[in-house]
């Protein structure tokens, strides 16, 4: 039932979730004590942060298809990913070394491996319980994000600042996680090795193949209308510190509080997918969001409801995350399976962003209330229009 | 492709369950597990060198600063053992107090003591005593100190003390990250700031907000903020509920000063605890800081190229100057007496992200005047002067 690329992946993401989650819990301190960035610098390291992620989540999909190399492809991936960190350990060391360069490189590495690691997932799955398999994957990953930051703190406090420390034992962690891979994992080929170079496949034809499969614009449609009304979690949190002007301390539990919630729904609400139908599970995550919209919108968020908020969040992200993939890998063929999954994801990234300015302005000037009931109707009638959208449950889901 | 499709083109579909014990997956999970010993013993190495290396670190920095401050002319006591209370006795153990005129500070050298409260005496020389603080102040008959605690998630205390014995603990309460503390002239009220939304860089959104509590020390008066107190402006811009507060000096037993941030500039306010009320005067600028004689008002004032000028404000003529510091002050300064001032600067400008240090400086207001150093590694300094 679990295949042992499903536990290769999941045990390679969960100390590669570990070693990045130690660096993000760290960089802003870093960025601002470390190495004297200002507010600026910070927002400007953000903005390349995404973009050099999405650039290369697209790139690594092409890859593992172009050469049926999934393992390699993702491996390589969270390789580059772990030799940033002795990177980051030298610039800790020497000041002369910036800190920046790394960080993104690290970008390009999780950008890479994104993609192929998902097909790989659903390569090793039987189709009919793919969510489930996405959901078992995304469990491990949340584990180690939520391992990261504990580790990061507890070095920190103990060794009195010393971030190098950090930055190496998240390199020898990463390392442990590219071990897994390049180890346990098996490429799953779908076609036989070309054996002249002009029978390998076009990235251009690839993509004509993605987005041709029946289907897939429909998902791209849906899940484009959708990210453009999903408040990130970023703006949710401070929302709620806000209201209830707690002190800004506990914001990391909201993250923990989210997280667990989402641990612990990934795998079941990945079966229900896998028996009713991924749309179904889908739309209803977004539900979910609806209601968090209007426990935002109307609620004194006290701890009742500030710990309702996080476990409707915590259930939107375990019935949304793991499910799109699965989604995305009952329609496209096996051949581009990394370049569609790529397609969907960059699609909801892009919007999220959309959605974060979107959202910055509709706060500022129509208040909390108002922005938020704004909110819940627009998700409502995305949830309606995206039904349309989104593939009904594939036959062969049903055996 | 078919909606059915998936199923039928793929071949390669792995439904054995988990690692089937194959020859070459055992060796593999060998040379994982040997792995991740040989990873863990770096790691361990790794830290333990790393906590060596900080702990020398501060070590060697504070030699250094207690070799500067002992040829300087600063000696540096331990507290003389505090004296053991007779059998019978409850009484809290006497230990060494301010007298008048002393200053209390919190000392600044790293390692083991760095953050203690000390008391600079006048030859220039100090005594450590237990306590450990972030900031501190005394006026009167008592004293308060906001620390930080040593824990995994940093937590902060607020506490007030006799001052003629700091070991005497009268009240404590927790606190957010505090920045501020003032007590006012004739010990009945105490005053902190306090950072509501982290610091600036914890904080997503890019903006801090600060927080003033007032408390009656003695007294069943509740604790009250200064967002509560009315603005009293002719200008409608003075909207309390978006402005945000620090940086309180008392006068007297009812009036005081304070920062006040209306979304454009910080700005001086004067206010009164009696009537709950504030009203701006007008000058841009922050941390005001009453003379003793209440004749001077000094706060620091933005710099057009960034940093803070030092200026002081005469409340009979409102005669204003800039005061001769040529380098940036970011701190509520304190009065010797009422023509001379103290702050802390960071030595050389620079600051160590683990215990930075800092110096208290001297500067008489009157123009023309050349700051000296008061007593190096130290900060927060309070004087130690009676009610009247």
């Amino acid at each position: 039932m679990l295949s042992q690329n499903l536990l290769a992946l999941g045990f390679t993401s969960f100390f590669s979730d570990i070693s990045s989650e130690m660096v993000v819990a760290i960089v802003p301190l870093f960025l601002t004590t470390g190495l004297g960035l200002g507010f600026f610098g910070v927002a400007a390291y953000e903005a390349a942060y995404q973009g050099t992620n999405a650039v290369f989540r697209i790139w690594g999909g092409s890859v593992a298809d172009k050469r049926q190399s999934h393992k390699k492809t993702a491996a390589t991936g969270y390789s580059i990913s772990a030799l940033t960190r002795v990177g980051l350990v030298i610039s800790a060391l020497v000041t002369a070394v910036p800190a920046v360069p790394f960080l993104l490189a690290d970008r390009i590495g999780k950008g890479l491996r994104t993609a192929p690691r998902d097909a790989l997932i659903s390569l090793s799955t039987a189709p009919n319980r793919l969510a489930m398999a996405f959901g078992i994957h995304r469990a491990m990953d949340t584990a180690g994000a939520l391992l990261g930051p504990l580790i990061a703190f507890f070095i920190f406090w103990q060794a009195d600042g010393a971030f190098d420390a950090i930055f190496m034992i998240s390199a020898l962690v990463a390392a442990i996680g590219v071990a897994t891979i390049w180890l346990f994992a098996e490429e799953k080929p779908q076609r036989a090795p070309a054996k002249h170079a002009h029978d390998t496949p076009r990235i251009r034809d690839q993509w004509r193949d993605v987005v041709s499969s029946k289907g897939v614009l429909g998902i791209a449609g849906g899940v484009a209308m959708l990210g453009v009304v999903t408040v990130g979690d970023a703006f949710i949190y401070l929302l709620m510190q806000r209201t209830n002007n707690f002190d800004a301390r506990y914001f990391p539990l909201l993250f923990v509080g989210t997280a667990i919630v989402y641990l612990a729904l990934a795998m079941p609400l990945g079966r229900l997918a896998d028996r009713v139908g991924t749309r179904a599970v889908f739309l209803g995550g977004n539900v979910v969001m609806v209601a968090l919209y209007l426990v935002l919108a109307f609620s004194g968020l006290g701890l009742g409801s500030a710990l309702l908020c996080l476990g409707l969040l915590g259930a939107y992200y375990a019935a949304t995350d793991g499910v799109v993939p699965a989604m995305v890998s009952q329609l496209v063929g096996p051949q581009v399976r990394a370049s569609g999954i790529s397609f969907i994801t960059v699609i909801i990234a892009v919007s999220r962003m959309i959605s974060g300015v979107a959202f910055a302005t509709l706060f500022a000037s129509f208040g909390r209330t108002t922005a938020m009931v704004v909110l819940a109707i627009a998700m409502s009638a995305a949830v309606l229009f995206s039904f349309r959208l989104l593939p009904s449950r594939p036959v062969s889901a049903s055996q | 492709m078919t909606e059915s499709g998936p199923a039928e083109t793929e071949p390669n579909i792995n439904h054995e369950p988990l690692a089937s014990p194959t020859a070459g997956n055992q060796k593999n999970f060998l040379i994982i597990v040997g792995l991740i010993v040989v990873l863990a013993v770096v790691g361990g190495l790794y830290f333990t060198w790393s906590k060596t290396r900080q702990s020398d670190s501060l070590a060697e920095r504070g030699a250094r600063a207690q070799a500067a401050n002992e040829e300087l002319g600063f000696g540096i006591n331990r507290a003389r053992p505090t004296s053991t209370p007779r059998p019978e006795s409850t009484a809290v153990p006497q230990g060494p107090a301010p007298s008048e005129g002393e200053v209390m500070v919190v000392h600044r050298v790293p390692g083991d003591d760095y953050g203690r409260m000390a008391i600079r005496h006048a030859d220039g020389t100090r005594t450590l005593l237990d306590q450990t603080c972030m900031r501190l102040h005394v006026a009167a008959d008592y004293g308060i100190c906001l620390s930080q605690n040593d824990s995994f998630v940093p937590t902060y205390t607020t506490s007030v003390f006799r001052s003629d014995n700091p070991a005497d603990v009268i009240k404590e309460y927790s606190s957010s990250l505090p920045s501020r503390a003032r007590i006012s002239p004739n010990g009945i009220y105490s005053s902190v700031t306090a950072f509501a939304t982290g610091t600036s860089y914890e904080d997503i959104s890019g903006e801090t907000t600060t927080i003033v509590t007032i408390d009656e020390i003695v007294g069943t008066s509740r604790l009250r903020s200064a967002r509560q107190f009315e603005v009293v402006a002719d200008d409608s811009s003075y909207q309390v509920q978006d402005a945000q507060f620090w940086g309180l000096t008392f006068a007297d037993d009812d009036e005081f000063f304070i920062t006040g941030y209306f979304g454009e500039s910080p700005e001086i306010l004067q206010g009164s605890l009696g009537a709950e009320t504030m009203s701006p005067l007008g000058w841009k600028g922050s941390c005001p800081s009453l003379s003793p004689d209440a004749k001077t008002l000094v706060y620091k004032e933005m710099r057009d190229e960034g940093g803070f000028d030092l200026v002081a404000v005469d409340l009979d003529t409102d005669d204003r100057w800039i005061l001769d510091e040529a380098r940036s002050v970011d701190d509520q300064v304190e009065w010797l007496d009422n023509d001379t001032i103290l702050y802390a600067l960071h030595p050389n400008g620079l600051e160590d992200a683990v215990q930075p240090e800092f110096d208290i400086w001297m500067l008489d207001i009157a123009p023309g005047s050349v700051p000296e150093l008061f007593l190096p590694n130290a900060d927060s300094p309070a004087v130690m002067r009676s009610a009247e």
